[in-house]
C-alpha cells in the first residue's frame, strides 16, 4: 500500500502545465514517501505520451476515463432488487438543502454493500428505476423545460459521476486530490470506501473555471443533425454548473484538509462553502537555485537599444493574449524600440492562436511580436526587461516568481494571488516593496501604461526586480513549502492510526 | 489550471428519434396487397375455367399458379421488410442514388434463389420441359413483382402499381385464355406469364425512371440483414404463416393430388379465399385512416420530443395518439364487424351462389371470423412496426406461424367439423399475445423512446 494516492484530473503526467509540474515537484521532493496516481481523463488517447520522468517513489498509476462508454446497442444488465431510486432522490434533496455530507449514505448503491451486489452502470443509465428517478427530479426542478435537453444533460452530467463512484481505488494511507470537481469526488469516494483520510490542494478554483467555460459554451450537449439546434437555454448551462458546484461542495465537506495557494483563493473557497477551519494556505514556490545562471547573465546584461517584454504561458483564451497584443500596440505607439516575446505552446487552442496572429497582423506588429512556442524559460528570463500577465483567471502564477528570481519585475492583471506576489502579503512582506504593477483584467490601456512606466524608469525597474527577488527567496522557496506537505501527510496518517 | 478537456461536442450522441419514424406503413401495404392480388387473380381465372380447356390442364395450371403465388411470397418475405427498412433509411438520408443498385442486386439474388427453388421442385416432378421452364419463369417473374412492389410502395407510387397491374392482369387473363385454347397447359402458362412479365417490366420502368443510375452493384443491404435480422424473420414468418394452414390442408388426407407434388384442397381453399375477400373494403379504409389520422398524431408525438417540449406535453401528445389509434380501431371494428356478421348470417346464400358445397357453410363462417381477427393482427403488427418494436413484431409473427401450424394440424386431425377453427384460434391467440405485449410497451413508450437511446461517444 502506498502512503499517498494523488488524484489528478487531465494533467500529470500527460499534459504539462502548472499543476503537473507542481505534482512532479511534490513527488520528487518527498523521496521517502510512496505515491500512487489516479489520473482522471476524458477518454484514453492511445497516442499521448508521458511527459515527465516518473520518480521511483511512484508505485503505480491508474486511469479513469470519464467519457469512454462501451457502445451498447441493447443494454443488458441484471436488475438489482433494491429500490435505489428513493435513496438517490433523498440524496438530491439533501444537496438542495445544503447538506453535502450524505454521499456515504448512497455510496452502497454504486459500490454494493458488504453482502449485496451493486447497481450496475447500465442499470443506472438505462433502467426504469433510473427513468422514474430522472422523471421525479425533472418534475421537481425542471418542470416546463425541454425534456429532451434535460434528459441528455442528465446523461452526460451523471455518467462521469457514476463512473467515479464505481471505480476501484487502490488502498492508500492518504488520498490527496489536486483539484475539486471530478478528481475531488474520486477522492471522496476513495475515502468513504477505504475509510482513509483525504485532503485537497486547490491551485485554482475549479468550480469558477468550469463556470467560465460553460458560460462561454454555445453547446451543452450538441444536438445531432436531425434535431434543429436551438439556442442553449441558460437552464441547462446552470445544470452543468450546479454539478460542478455540488461536487466541489461535497469535496470540501469530506476533506480533512483543504490547501489553497493564496488568500484570494481562500476567499473563493469560503464563498463556495469550504469550512474555514480546514483551510490552510501553502503557496506555490520556485527553486531559486535553478535560476542562478540566468540571474548572473541578467546582471551582466547590457542595454542593446531595445526593450524586451516577455509573456510566459500557453497561448489560450484564459490567458487573454489578445489584450496583451493590444497593450503592446499602445506601448509601441509611444516607444518604437520594444519587442514582445510570447513564450509558450501555441497548439493547445489553435483557433485562438490563429486569431492572435491575425490580430498581430491587423495591428501591424509583425516586427514587434514573436511567438517562440515552447521554450526553456530559464534561458529567456534574463533576456526580458519586464514580464506581463494578462490572464482572466490565475491561481498563483509561478512565472512571476521565476522572473523575480532572475530580477525581472512584472505587470499582471488582478487575478488570483498576483497582487500578493507583486505587492506583498503580510505587512512584513509588503515592507519589501513592490515588484511590479497590478492592472485590471482586459484593459490594454492600463497594461500599456504600466509597462511604459517600468520601461521608461530604469531605476524603478531595477529596484522592483530586486524587491521581487527578495520576496521570492524569503517566502516562496518551493523546498520549504513542499516540506509542509510532509507534515500534513504525517498528521493524516496519524489520524489513520487513531481511527 | 489544467483540467479535463471539458468539451462535450465530442460526446455527440446519435439519438435519432426521427430516424425511427420509419415508413413501415409501406411494408404493410405490400404484405396485404400481394395476398389479395393472389386471391383475386386465382379467382378470376377460376371463373373462366368453363369448358375452354382440358380439365387436367386447367387444374394443373391453377395448381402451379397457387404454388407460384404462395412460395414466391414466402421466399421474398425474407427481403420484404429488410429492403423496406433500407429504402426508408435511404430516403431519410436523401441518398437516392443508393436505391437502384439495391434493386438490381436483390433482383439478381432473388432470381438466382427462385430459379434454384423452382429447379428443385420441378426436378422431383414429372412435368415436360416446356411446362417446367414456363412454370419456373412464372415463379421468378411473380417473385420479382413482389420485390418491385416493395420499391414502388416505398415510393408511394400507388398509381404506377395500379396501372401496371391493371394492364398486366388484363393481358395475363386474355393471354392465358387465348393461348390456352390453342396449346392447353403450356399456352395457359405462357399467356399468363406474358402478362405478369409486362407487370414486372412496367413496375421496373417506374423504378428506373425515379432514380439516377450511378452504379450497378451495392452490397450495403446485406449489412441490414445483420443489423435487423428480426425484419427478415418477420417478413418470412408472416408470409409463411398465412400460407401454412393451406399447405397443411393440401398435404393432409383431405387434400387432393393434382399431379406429382401439386396438391390442393378445394373445400378449404375456396372458403378461405372468400373469407379473405370479406376484409378488403374495411382493410383499405383502415389503411387510409392510419395514413392520415394516426400518422399525424404519431408525428406530433415525436415532434414534441424533438422540438424540446416538456414531459407533460409529450405525455399529452402520446395520449392523443393512443386515443386516435383506439378510435380507428373502433371504427374498423364496427365496419368489419358488420360485414363479417353479414357473411356469417348469409353464408348459405354465398355458398349456393358460388356453387360450393353445403359442408363448407360452417367453414366459411368460422374462417370469416378468423379473417376478421387476422386483419386486426395485421393492423397491430403495422402499428408495432411504426414504433420500431422489431422484437415484439417478431414475437407476434412467430407466434402466429407456430400457432397456425399447430392448431391447423390438430383441426385437420379432428375432422371436417373443426376445419377453419385452427386458423381462427391461431389468429385469436396471436392477437391476444400481441395486444397484451403492445399495450405494455405503449404504457412505457416515453421510457423506451428516451432510455433505450444508446450512448455513443464520437472520437476526436
Amino acid at each position: 500500500m502506498v502512503e499517498v494516492c494523488l488524484m489528478v484530473e487531465g494533467s500529470y503526467p500527460y499534459i504539462t502545465g502548472g499543476v503537473s509540474s507542481w505534482v512532479h515537484q511534490l513527488i520528487v521532493n518527498l523521496p521517502n514517501t510512496t505515491f500512487g496516481i489516479v489520473h482522471l481523463t476524458s477518454s484514453i488517447d492511445p497516442t499521448r505520451e508521458i511527459k515527465y520522468e516518473m520518480p521511483s517513489n511512484v508505485k503505480w498509476m491508474k486511469e479513469l476515463a470519464l467519457h469512454d462508454y462501451h457502445y451498447l446497442k441493447k443494454p443488458k444488465y441484471k436488475k438489482s432488487k433494491k429500490n435505489w431510486g428513493e435513496d438517490i432522490l433523498k440524496f438530491h434533496n439533501n444537496l438542495i438543502n445544503e447538506k453535502f455530507g450524505t454521499l456515504d449514505k448512497i455510496i452502497e448503491i454504486f459500490r454494493g454493500d458488504d453482502n449485496g451486489r451493486a447497481v450496475s452502470f447500465e442499470e443506472l443509465i438505462y433502467s426504469e428505476e433510473a427513468w422514474n428517478t430522472v422523471e421525479t427530479l425533472y418534475s421537481e426542478f425542471a418542470y416546463d423545460h425541454s425534456y429532451v435537453d434535460y434528459f441528455w444533460t442528465w446523461r452526460f452530467t451523471h455518467m462521469p459521476l457514476f463512473k467515479i463512484m464505481q471505480f476501484e481505488y487502490p488502498d492508500a494511507e492518504v488520498y490527496h486530490t489536486v483539484s475539486t470537481g471530478y478528481a475531488g469526488l474520486a477522492a471522496v469516494v476513495a475515502k468513504i470506501k477505504n475509510r482513509r483520510p483525504m485532503m485537497v490542494t486547490e491551485h485554482g478554483i475549479y468550480t469558477r473555471e468550469r463556470k467560465i467555460e460553460i458560460q462561454d459554451a454555445d453547446w451543452i450537449y450538441q444536438a445531432e443533425t436531425q434535431i434543429e439546434v436551438q439556442d442553449v437555454k441558460e437552464f441547462f448551462k446552470n445544470f452543468w454548473i450546479k454539478i460542478f458546484r455540488y461536487t466541489g461542495k461535497v469535496t470540501y465537506e469530506y476533506a480533512d484538509n483543504i490547501i489553497t495557494l493564496c488568500k484570494f483563493n481562500k476567499m473563493a473557497q469560503l464563498s463556495e462553502g469550504a469550512p474555514e477551519e480546514k483551510i490552510q494556505i501553502i503557496p506555490n514556490g520556485v527553486f531559486p537555485e535553478r535560476y542562478m545562471k540566468a540571474k548572473k547573465r541578467f546582471k551582466k546584461r547590457k542595454f542593446n537599444g531595445k526593450y524586451t517584454i516577455g509573456f510566459a504561458g500557453r497561448v489560450v483564451s484564459i490567458k487573454d493574449v489578445k489584450t496583451l497584443i493590444r497593450s503592446i500596440k499602445g506601448v509601441h505607439d509611444v516607444m518604437e524600440n520594444v519587442e514582445l516575446l510570447v513564450m509558450g505552446p501555441t497548439d493547445e487552442e489553435e483557433e485562438y492562436f490563429n486569431e492572435c496572429v491575425e490580430l498581430v497582423e491587423l495591428l501591424g506588429l509583425e516586427e514587434v511580436i514573436q511567438f517562440l512556442g515552447l521554450v526553456r524559460l530559464d534561458q529567456y528570463y534574463d533576456k526580458i526587461d519586464v514580464l506581463v500577465l494578462t490572464s482572466v483567471s490565475e491561481a498563483q502564477p509561478l512565472v512571476i516568481l521565476e522572473a523575480h528570481c532572475v530580477g525581472v519585475p512584472a505587470v499582471s492583471t488582478d487575478v488570483g494571488a498576483c497582487r500578493e506576489l507583486l505587492y506583498g502579503n503580510t505587512q512584513e512582506d509588503q515592507d519589501l516593496g513592490k515588484s511590479g504593477f497590478i492592472v485590471d483584467v482586459a484593459s490594454p490601456d492600463q497594461t500599456a501604461e504600466a509597462i511604459l512606466k517600468l520601461l521608461q524608469d530604469d531605476e524603478m525597474r531595477k529596484q522592483f526586480g530586486l524587491n521581487g527577488q527578495r520576496r521570492t527567496y524569503k517566502y516562496y522557496s518551493q523546498q520549504d513549502l513542499l516540506a509542509q506537505y510532509n507534515t500534513l501527510y504525517e498528521n493524516l496518517k496519524f489520524y489513520n492510526e487513531e481511527t | 489550471m489544467a483540467g479535463i478537456g471539458f468539451r462535450l461536442q465530442k460526446i455527440l450522441s446519435e439519438n435519432t428519434y426521427t430516424s425511427s419514424l420509419k415508413a413501415y406503413f409501406y411494408a404493410a401495404a405490400i404484405s396485404c396487397g400481394p395476398w389479395l392480388f393472389t386471391i383475386v387473380g386465382v379467382g378470376t381465372l377460376g371463373a373462366f375455367s368453363g369448358d375452354l380447356f382440358e380439365e387436367e390442364a386447367h387444374y394443373i395450371f391453377r395448381g402451379i399458379l397457387v404454388y407460384c403465388y404462395a412460395f414466391s411470397l414466402i421466399f421474398t418475405g425474407f427481403f420484404q421488410m429488410v429492403v423496406t427498412r433500407y429504402l426508408s433509411d435511404c430516403f431519410f438520408s436523401e441518398d437516392y442514388d443508393a436505391v437502384l443498385p439495391v434493386y438490381t442486386v436483390t433482383l439478381l439474388i432473388l432470381t438466382v434463389i427462385q430459379v434454384a427453388t423452382a429447379g428443385v421442385f420441378f426436378y422431383f416432378c414429372e412435368f415436360d420441359l416446356k411446362t417446367a421452364i414456363l412454370g419456373t419463369l412464372l415463379y421468378v417473374v411473380i417473385s420479382n413483382i413482389w420485390l418491385a412492389m416493395v420499391f414502388l410502395t416505398a415510393l408511394r407510387n400507388f398509381h404506377g402499381i395500379l396501372i401496371s397491374f391493371f394492364v398486366g392482369s388484363a393481358l395475363s387473363s386474355v393471354g392465358a385464355i387465348s393461348a390456352g385454347m390453342v396449346w392447353q397447359l403450356p399456352g395457359l402458362l405462357g399467356g399468363f406469364t406474358l402478362g405478369q412479365g409486362i407487370i414486372l417490366i412496367m413496375l421496373s420502368r417506374n423504378i428506373f425512371s425515379e432514380f439516377r443510375y450511378v452504379k450497378s452493384f451495392d452490397l450495403e443491404l446485406f449489412n441490414y440483414f445483420i443489423q435487423y435480422p428480426q425484419l427478415a424473420i418477420i417478413g418470412f414468418s408472416y408470409n409463411l404463416a398465412i400460407w401454412i394452414d393451406k399447405i397443411l390442408f393440401w398435404f393432409s388426407h383431405t387434400g387432393t393430388q393434382i399431379k406429382d407434388l401439386i396438391y390442393f384442397c378445394p373445400i378449404y381453399d375456396s372458403a378461405m379465399y372468400i373469407a379473405y375477400l370479406s376484409i378488403v373494403p374495411s382493410m383499405s379504409l383502415f389503411i387510409i385512416r392510419i395514413e392520415t389520422n394516426f400518422y399525424d398524431y404519431y408525428r406530433d408525438f415525436y415532434g414534441t420530443i424533438v422540438n424540446k417540449f416538456p414531459l407533460n406535453l409529450i405525455r399529452e401528445e402520446k395520449m392523443k395518439m393512443v386515443n386516435s389509434l383506439y378510435g380507428s380501431m373502433e371504427r374498423f371494428f364496427k365496419l368489419q364487424g358488420f360485414i363479417t356478421l353479414m357473411i356469417i348470417l348469409f353464408a348459405k346464400i354465398i355458398i349456393d351462389s358460388a356453387n360450393m358445397l353445403w359442408i363448407q357453410i360452417p367453414l366459411l363462417q368460422i374462417s370469416t371470423l378468423g379473417a376478421f381477427l387476422h386483419v386486426l393482427l395485421l393492423i397491430l403488427s403495422i402499428i408495432i412496426l411504426y414504433f420500431d418494436f422489431r422484437n415484439l413484431c417478431m414475437i407476434l409473427t412467430v407466434t402466429y406461424l407456430v400457432t397456425n401450424t399447430v392448431f391447423t394440424y390438430i383441426s385437420i386431425q379432428m375432422g371436417l367439423k373443426f376445419f377453419g377453427y385452427g386458423y381462427t384460434l391461431s389468429c385469436f391467440i396471436s392477437l391476444l399475445v400481441g395486444y397484451y405485449l403492445f399495450a405494455k410497451k405503449m404504457d412505457k413508450l416515453e421510457y423506451i423512446t428516451f432510455m433505450r437511446q444508446p450512448i455513443v461517444t464520437k472520437g476526436e
